[in-house]
């Protein structure tokens, strides 16, 4: 049955406070959810008062400013710092995003960071993706076809046929949608979720991709395609502005287009 | 047809697709529906059987128990799936969801034959 | 060895480490030959740092206008200031063509011409007819064709089955007392574990170290970790003085800005509005190479003409470019402008600066990627066992200033170069031969050293000590005396990290200690960067001295090899360049004067 109480060691204590402001005017509270597998305890929320004035504009800025000036041992994942790499995605102000994206001023009150929701949690702000990663593989996303290409030559795509792949291929696998999507909360062993979907659209409209119908075949069954209740979260969360939930309404109609044939 | 079950392998698009066809089905009949009841508010008990009797009214009362009960079953299955994990339970629940489906739209269209047909 | 670590033992034929470009294109090339392969990498595959290439990868399609493989070896080989080796040049230039049309069939989402070939972009450097005319060359997907590249090539890995080792840090190489190289030791971030890979190859596709300095276009991730392990392995790096500064990286936040805004028709303004350019570069104006467009900004903005209240930067034009072309070819750059500079590229410039991009140096290989020293006078003495690929590795296609749009390349000709080579030499399941502790104990003294160390500053301030220092002693305009005052200091950071403190003792996730190994890398790397960049005495390419304004070709045309002991001392010694051709196909390019 559906689970009604929060498992064992769950629930979120208040942490530390670490003022580090001195007298700035310039102040900003963050709270951030902790919790570290060694220890045995429950997660907390630590809360670090920063001066704006020493540390860059985005929310990432001001985590690695708290990792290298206040407590070293705060953890998350970031690499590229500009929105590509999609390692930085968490839950910023009841929102999933990336942090290195998102503006600390855009934020009016206390900045809330959370790790990603609904995924077992590995350490702070780290969450366990393994399972977002094989979903992602599942569909296999790559092109498959039978002709063979021309031999020294690429294949040929008109400009009108590449189009049909923007919005799509831009996805950065930061699992932001996926982990925005209470269908995905209830059943992410089942059902793959907005970003996965995406990315099997993206082959299924690829003019040089031939196993459209085996590709659909696959996402047959109540779970894998048609968990998506169109809540829409996916679209309102992507942080690369791309709309997964429209592409899910396309796959949905080219099932629905291929059976009343 | 095949029928709708956990191992067909057109399950999810064709309970995705029949439940918008009902569903919209459903749009025009239970405005029909609604208002039809509405003007009956006032009628006698003569008056109501005459109305249900009639042809069209009891094709179109039919059609609408129909599509309630069978939008409800594709309806109250996904709600089960979304939150029904154990896969005996689920199946119990969906067992449960049909029989009580059926037997309200078998209730309900005998009932109307019998009041159409039967009773004067 | 420390007893707290339980070494997971692992026998594969390759092992690749990185997940960047070259290390995906190595790893599914090694898997579909049928070789036992694995790829370690910190980071999962699709965030590493070459995702965030964005103008595109060079060959001479000739989809766009005529071209021919041979005039992009001569400009690459000039972009090179003559210190890339020709022969590696040639091969690159020739392989690049079969490179990108299997990169094509593997399903990259290239933009498109009218003709539904791949679209091909003018970029720096780029030209016709050995020199004549602007080449458009580069193969791009809009202006995100490294993550184009990247996901494809992590698809095609999973197409092959290949597997991942992911979010495992390497901490070093498993050298034997011969020399050869027996595999490496990772630690799983994941779970905490310790793992030994023993592998007939280990391959380092690990990346750059931009990370060494205070502005860099580079990913945080960017830490030359295989550099370091080189380093410590007791062999040399090659070429390490030749840094690039990408011309525009956004001011302030250093992000990047491609060189495909002005291969589309952007330019460059100083406070005058004027396209300054056009006087250091007659010819190829804002298309120059790097090298010559980053010096000139910096010329403009030393005699006071930068804009901005305080005169340190450059204006980016690409407004009169029409918000129709700005979509369809720079959508990424748009949206990294607003987010970054609050900048509508559609209505205003955007601010740029000069900015560390690229590690020209490396790991010196040969053609097939494997790792070379010089040993007993031979220049081109193969280490057994390593390999290495990327940016990591110094073949050398790059020599003192890499054009732009053959980053991409090099990672796929290489990393496949290397995969062959891997098919030809290694059979597959082949025994490995027992190891002794020492090798393993090493390793792990060093690991479990950092791990308690209780000193007294965070490997942060000692980081950004460094990064600093090079920043200011080792920038694009270089003298004797700045660099030796950063030499002064870079020493004292050198000593500072033996008081280094780390924070978390833990083995989960434990990103203190992965940053305090990174900057054990960076250090290194920094250390042979800027005591090569003072040891060569001459401007080549990257490679700025107002003292010795001058290339100077009789004594220095030669790489640098570097090694380091651990006081920070470096040694040097040369190895020559390749001033001859693979084949007859082509010609070797006799070095001239370098005008744009």
């Amino acid at each position: 049955m559906a689970q009604f109480r929060l498992p064992k060691n769950s629930k979120i204590a208040k942490g530390k406070v670490y003022d580090h402001a001195g007298n700035s005017k310039n102040r900003k509270t963050f709270k951030i959810y902790r919790w570290d597998p060694d220890s045995g305890e429950n997660p907390r929320t630590d809360s670090y008062v920063i001066d704006l004035d020493k540390c860059g504009p985005m929310i990432l800025d001001a985590i690695v400013y708290i990792k290298n000036e206040i407590d070293p041992s705060l953890t998350f994942r970031r690499s590229c710092r500009e929105g590509i790499c999609g390692s930085c995605a968490m839950n910023i102000d009841g929102t999933n995003t990336l942090a290195c994206t998102k503006s600390i001023k855009s934020i009016k009150k206390d900045v809330k960071i959370y790790p990603l929701p609904h995924m077992q949690v590995r350490k702070d702000l780290v969450p366990d993706l393994n399972n977002f990663y094989e979903q992602y593989s599942s569909v296999q996303p790559w092109l498959q076809s039978n002709t063979p290409p021309p031999k020294n030559k690429e294949r040929l795509q008109s400009k009108e046929d590449r189009e049909k792949i923007d919005g799509l291929y831009e996805c950065i696998l930061c699992a932001c949608c996926s982990t925005s999507c209470p269908s995905y909360w209830w059943n992410s062993d089942k059902y793959l979720g907005p970003a996965t979907l995406l990315q099997s659209y993206r082959w299924l409209v690829d003019s040089r991709d031939e196993a459209t119908n085996e590709r659909l075949d696959s996402l047959e069954g109540s779970f894998k395609l048609f968990r998506c209740h169109t809540i829409m979260n996916c679209a309102k969360t992507c942080p690369k502005g791309l709309n997964p939930a429209k592409a899910i309404a396309e796959i949905k109609k080219m099932m629905v287009a291929r059976e009343t044939a | 047809m095949k029928i709708f079950g956990p191992n067909s392998r057109l399950s999810g698009t064709h309970h995705w697709w029949w439940q918008r066809l009902s569903a919209i089905s459903l749009i025009p009949l239970s405005l029909w529906f609604v208002f039809s009841i509405l003007s009956q508010l006032n009628s006698n008990y003569a008056d109501v059987i005459k109305w249900v009797s009639s042809a069209p009214v009891t094709l179109l009362l039919i059609l609408f128990f129909c599509a309630v009960f069978y939008h409800a079953k594709l309806g109250l299955e996904v709600i089960a799936e979304d939150y029904i994990h154990n896969p005996s339970i689920l199946a119990l629940s969906k067992a449960l969801i049909k029989t009580t489906v059926i037997l309200g739209a078998l209730v309900s269209v005998i009932a109307i034959i019998k009041i159409s047909f039967f009773t004067s | 060895m420390p007893a707290e670590y339980q070494l997971v033992e692992h026998e594969y034929d390759v092992i690749v480490v990185g997940a960047g470009g070259a290390g995906l294109r190595a790893t599914f090339g090694m898997a579909a030959q049928g070789l036992s392969t694995a790829c370690i990498t910190k980071v999962f595959p699709t965030r590493s740092h070459t995702v965030a290439a964005q103008g595109g990868m060079s060959a001479a399609l000739g989809n766009m206008g005529e071209d021919d493989w041979r005039w992009h070896m001569y400009d690459t080989i000039k972009g090179s200031d003559w210190l890339g080796d020709q022969d590696a040049i040639e091969y690159m230039c020739k392989e690049a063509i079969p490179a990108v049309i299997e990169l094509e069939h593997y399903g990259v989402p290239f933009s498109r011409t009218d003709a539904g070939e791949i679209y091909q972009r003018p970029f720096g450097g780029m030209t016709t007819n050995y020199g004549e005319g602007t080449a458009q060359r580069t193969c791009a997907a809009a202006d995100r064709t490294g993550h184009a590249i990247l996901h494809t090539l992590y698809q095609q890995s999973l197409k092959h089955d290949a597997k991942f080792l992911i979010e495992y840090f390497a901490i070093d190489l498993v050298m034997d007392k011969e020399g050869v190289c027996k595999g490496v030791i990772a630690w799983n971030l994941e779970d905490g574990s310790m793992h030994i890979f023993r592998a007939h190859s280990v391959i380092l596709a690990t990346g750059g170290y931009g990370r060494s300095y205070f502005s860099c276009t580079s990913a945080h991730t960017c830490t030359g970790d295989g550099n370091g392990m080189i380093l410590r392995a007791g062999l040399p790096l090659q070429d390490m003085e030749f840094t690039q500064f990408h011309p525009t990286g956004i001011y302030g936040a250093g992000c990047l800005i491609t060189e495909g805004v002005r291969g589309e028709g952007g330019y460059l303004t100083n406070s005058n509005n004027e396209r300054f350019m056009e006087r250091y570069a007659p010819n190829a104006k804002d298309l120059a190479s790097r090298d010559v467009v980053s010096r000139s900004m910096t010329m403009e903005i030393t005699e006071g003409r930068g804009v901005g209240s305080e005169g340190d930067h450059i204006f980016l034009h690409l407004e009169h470019l029409g918000p129709e072309v700005i979509n369809e070819r720079l959508p990424g750059i748009a949206e990294s402008a607003e987010i970054f500079a609050g900048v509508d590229v559609t209505k205003e410039p955007i601010p740029v600066l000069p900015t560390v991009h690229y590690n020209m140096g490396g790991i010196p290989t040969n053609l097939n990627g494997e790792v070379v020293t010089l040993k007993d006078g031979n220049p081109d003495a193969v280490v057994p066992g390593i390999m290495s690929i990327g940016e990591a590795a110094c073949v050398s296609v790059h020599g003192a200033n890499r054009l732009g749009s053959n980053s991409l390349l090099d990672l796929v000709v290489f990393g496949r170069a290397a995969a062959i080579h891997c098919g030809k030499e290694i059979t597959p399941g082949k025994p490995h031969s027992s190891l002794d502790n020492d090798a393993t104990d090493r390793v792990l003294s060093r690991f479990d050293a950092l791990r308690y160390a209780d000193g007294s500053e965070s490997s942060a301030a000692i980081r950004l000590e460094m990064q600093k220092t090079m920043q200011k002693h080792a920038a694009v305009f270089r003298t004797g005396e700045l660099m030796s005052e950063g030499i002064d200091k870079l020493e004292d950071i050198w000593e500072s990290f033996k008081h280094v403190k780390v924070s978390d003792r833990s083995m989960i996730w434990n990103t203190d200690l992965v940053e305090t190994l990174e900057l054990e890398n960076l250090l290194g790397s920094a250390m042979v960067s800027i005591k090569a960049a003072a040891n060569r005495e001459e401007s080549r390419g990257a490679h700025a001295r107002e003292d010795f304004p001058d290339r100077d070709d009789d004594k220095w045309m030669k790489h640098t090899l570097t090694w380091l002991d651990n006081a920070g001392k470096v040694n040097f010694d040369y190895r020559p360049v390749h001033m001859y051709t693979m084949t007859d196909e082509c010609e070797v390019v006799p070095p001239k004067k370098r005008v744009y």
